[in-house]
């Protein structure tokens, strides 16, 4: 009764927040929580008269696919290894611009940067794989031009496999470095500067006020940003791999990601329960990963848990 | 202040939702008030008393869907108007067209099913736009004997038997076959006629002949080869046309092929256990170190077309009539150019594709079969319509010569000749054939060319066999992702060693259960074959 009580009148204590909550909790609901009752696709033979819900079972048939390939280890550990590095790599880029944007006192520079850092964020990945091509191209391509302008032998990087995850991690870096280095940016802003000033007075360095406060002022910022991003390690970024790539066989045993190959193998046939079933197991994945993320946070320090 | 940001923040939250929702509801509008405005039209007209059509009552006014695949030309709509002026009149109908564009319709056409659009008609062929998939799928309506008999008597008169036995799967018919002897794809080669002058070529019969010419124009000429970042465009030609081997329709991996010059033969190959296969892969590589085409041809985005008209290759696959249409624009564009088109292997005669590469489906959920069926009727033997469909309206894109020839008239660019997905309702009984008064070399070699394909038709018993890939669909969904990462580079030559590439490509597809796909393929053509005879 007296919790009752005490929950109404939190509501109504905070009703303009909640009320600011209210689009995000519809928006979770709408496409993440009512679209969850489609698993039960992953394990249906789907045809158009029966619909979703009432076409026959068709037991573990669609998960076959995926693991009858011979392919289910390799795209798997890409998925995994791409995504750590993009964790790994774009988290200390962003903190590093964030940190440096700070430091900068010429407030024109640092705002000209952000903008452009900012800007390849709302460049369409269809759009930067022809800025890609352009470059990489063996007969029209700037790399080549130039390898021959300077009398070098062309080089033809389609061809190369091994270069490639450099490529999509410079992309991928390239793209989303400046819009995950305002989050750091904000959340040093927040750093109350009387700490500063005391460091300063006490004569700590540039260096050692960076080390010795910024970065462990900001720790709850980056673990944050790192458990998410590790919820979603097993979904590889379509639209990077497959715009970058393209259908270029030899370059798959170094790009392909279970996105990509489940694409390759499902668009023509249109089976819809194989799809189903990939994007289910993508998901018990990535679920299971956020779960022992959470559980390692939790034992070094309870407060910075997601849940 | 806190207020202030509060305030600002709400209202943009719910500006977006609004604009959101706003533009849900526009669509919603839009197509719901052109349907009431077409009904209520209508409506004026049923006073008018009981309307039959064929015996069949049609005094009810309704507005058709119907899903074509292409890209809407820009008098399209004209001429449809000209077309539902006559349809209501004869069977109290109109139709609404929508385009699934070339780019969309592979991944678009089975959502149009699965979100449960509401249409009535839409185009579909087997092989290569969704047929055997979406009728396993449950997606289109049977079609009946007694269905076409008493709701489109005339289509029942024209199409051949052969053509509705092409259509069946599982022992049902789901389509309404299109009646045309149209000759495959990529049998012969648009070439650049300036180009044969300058290295004295006056004429291509064999293999030889084209690959000495295409060796001169790769050596001498600078941003020229043979087919620009066309790699993999030589298949047709020499993996299967100029054997006399085509594959196998419905299995798109392209692994199983049949003789079909030779109606004797009914042995179907799995071609990684053919040599002619391997042969072929080995002269690709040899093509591509001579460079026949750029190392650049994965990853460009550029179509053969685009490759062709802007002067990066030499020669151009494809079939008879998009040879003339591209060749034609190519001349306008070029007059040097002077555009030829040869076949190279006239010895072997060209394969004629089944009646059901282009055809026509009923929506299983459409509330209209059988008016769909009837308006289907129209289009397909009623001449006036029929040429409207094809050529657009008489006096502004064509012009009548005698009773079965056309010319054209400036105009025509803008609706273009069979351009616009009327090819579901062919009927080769009121195909309008062209009159051209000037012919140029392009449009004699066509002429031949033709007349040389016509001569030779064979008929073979498996032309119009169609693997059913439902029993193994998840061995096929394994063996697509295989054929990206051995078969296209097989076909651009581009691996570095074609026998260990040929034999990692086999092994794979033995571990993918090729042999459960072969047993099957097997199963079905001997079932097939028997029930032929």
């Amino acid at each position: 009764m007296n919790k009752g009580k005490r929950f109404l009148k939190d509501l109504k204590k905070y009703k303009i927040l909640l009320l600011m909550l209210l689009p995000a909790v519809i928006y979770v609901i709408l496409f993440n929580y009512i679209p969850m009752g489609g698993i039960v696709l992953a394990f249906k033979k789907y045809n158009y008269i029966d619909g979703i819900f009432k076409s026959p079972w068709n037991g573990l048939n669609n998960f076959k696919f995926f693991f009858n390939s011979g392919q289910a280890f390799t795209v798997t550990r890409n998925t995994l290894l791409y995504n750590t590095a993009f964790i790994i790599i774009n988290n200390i880029l962003q903190l590093t611009v964030a940190i440096l944007l700070v430091e900068i006192k010429n407030k024109y520079f640092v705002k000209a940067a952000q903008s452009i850092m900012f800007l390849p964020y709302f460049i369409s990945w269809v759009v930067v794989s022809v800025i890609s091509f352009n470059f990489l191209s063996y007969d029209y391509g700037i790399i080549n031009k130039t390898i021959t302008f300077l009398g070098g032998e062309k080089v033809n990087i389609y061809n190369i496999p091994y270069i490639w995850p450099v490529i999509i991690i410079f992309f991928n870096a390239w793209k989303n470095v400046g819009y995950g280095s305002i989050l750091y940016l904000a959340s040093i802003m927040g750093i109350d500067p009387s700490i500063y000033e005391a460091a300063q007075i006490d004569g700590a360095g540039k260096v050692q006020r960076i080390f010795k406060i910024t970065i462990p002022m900001v720790r709850p910022t980056i673990i944050v940003l790192v458990l998410l991003a590790v919820g979603g390690i097993f979904k590889g970024n379509f639209d990077l791999f497959y715009n970058l790539v393209g259908s270029n066989g030899i370059l798959y045993n170094a790009t392909d990601v279970i996105d990509t190959y489940t694409f390759r193998a499902l668009i023509y046939n249109n089976d819809i329960g194989m799809s189903a079933a990939s994007g289910f197991f993508q998901s018990v994945l990535c679920f299971i990963t956020v779960v022992i993320a959470n559980k390692l946070v939790s034992l070094y320090d309870k407060d910075y848990t997601l849940f | 202040m806190k207020r202030k940001i509060v305030s600002i923040l709400l209202a943009l939250t719910m500006l977006t939702t609004m604009a959101l929702t706003a533009c849900g509801q526009k669509n919603d509008n839009s197509s719901g008030s052109t349907s009431e405005n077409i009904s209520q039209e209508n409506g004026t007209e049923e006073a008018l008393g009981e309307m039959t059509y064929r015996g069949n009552d049609v005094s009810e006014p309704v507005v058709l869907r119907m899903y074509l695949i292409g890209d809407r030309t820009p008098d399209f709509d004209q001429v449809y108007d000209e077309i539902n002026k006559r349809l209501q009149e004869n069977v109290n109908a109109t139709l609404e067209v929508d385009f699934l564009s070339w780019s969309e319709h592979d991944t678009k056409y089975s959502l149009l099913f699965s979100s449960g659009e509401e249409f009535d008609l839409i185009f579909t062929a087997t092989g290569w736009a969704h047929y055997s998939e979406t009728a396993n799928m449950g997606g289109f309506y049977e079609i009946t004997d007694e269905f076409v008999s008493t709701y489109a008597p005339d289509i029942k008169a024209v199409v051949p038997e052969d053509a509705w036995n092409q259509a069946k799967i599982g022992g049902k018919d789901y389509m309404i076959p299109c009646y045309k002897n149209e000759f495959a794809s990529g049998g012969n080669l648009l070439v650049r006629g300036d180009l044969l002058e300058k290295y004295n070529v006056n004429d291509i019969t064999s293999r030889q002949e084209l690959e000495s010419f295409l060796d001169a124009v790769c050596e001498n000429e600078q941003g020229i080869s043979a087919l620009g970042t066309g790699g993999g465009e030589f298949q047709d030609l020499y993996e299967w046309r100029t054997l006399g081997f085509a594959p196998i329709s419905g299995d798109d991996n392209k692994l199983f092929m049949y003789h079909y010059a030779d109606p004797d033969d009914v042995e179907v190959r799995y071609i990684l256990n053919w040599d002619e296969f391997t042969n072929y892969c080995h002269k690709m590589k040899e093509m591509y170190e001579k460079g026949y085409w750029s190392a650049d041809s994965q990853n460009s985005q550029d179509e053969k077309q685009d490759n062709f008209l802007n002067g990066k290759s030499a020669v151009m696959t494809w079939n008879p009539s998009n040879q003339l249409t591209y060749g034609r624009i190519a001349d306008s564009e070029h007059p040097d150019w002077n555009c030829r088109m040869i076949d190279f292997a006239p010895e072997v005669a060209q394969k004629v594709y089944p009646y059901t590469n282009n055809g026509m489906a009923i929506n299983v959920n459409s509330n209209h079969k059988e008016r769909a069926m009837m308006v289907l009727n129209e289009l397909y033997t009623n001449p006036e319509i029929y040429d409207l469909a094809r050529l657009g309206i008489e006096g502004v894109h064509w012009e009548a010569v005698g009773d079965d020839q056309y010319k054209l008239l400036d105009k025509n660019s803008d609706y273009g000749v069979d351009a616009n997905c009327n090819w579901g309702w062919t009927n080769e009984e009121l195909t309008r054939t062209e009159y051209v008064e000037n012919p140029t070399a392009l449009d004699d070699s066509y002429k031949q060319i033709m007349d040389s394909y016509g001569e030779m038709i064979t008929h073979h018993v498996l032309d119009a066999f169609v693997f059913d890939p439902a029993p193994v669909s998840t061995e096929i969904a394994i063996i697509s992702t295989l054929n990206d990462r051995y078969y296209t580079l097989l076909n651009m030559g581009m691996t570095e060693d074609v026998d260990a590439a040929l034999e990692e490509f086999s092994r794979s597809l033995e571990e993918a259960g090729i042999q459960k796909v072969i047993d099957e393929m097997n199963r079905q053509v001997t079932e097939y074959i028997a029930s032929k005879n």
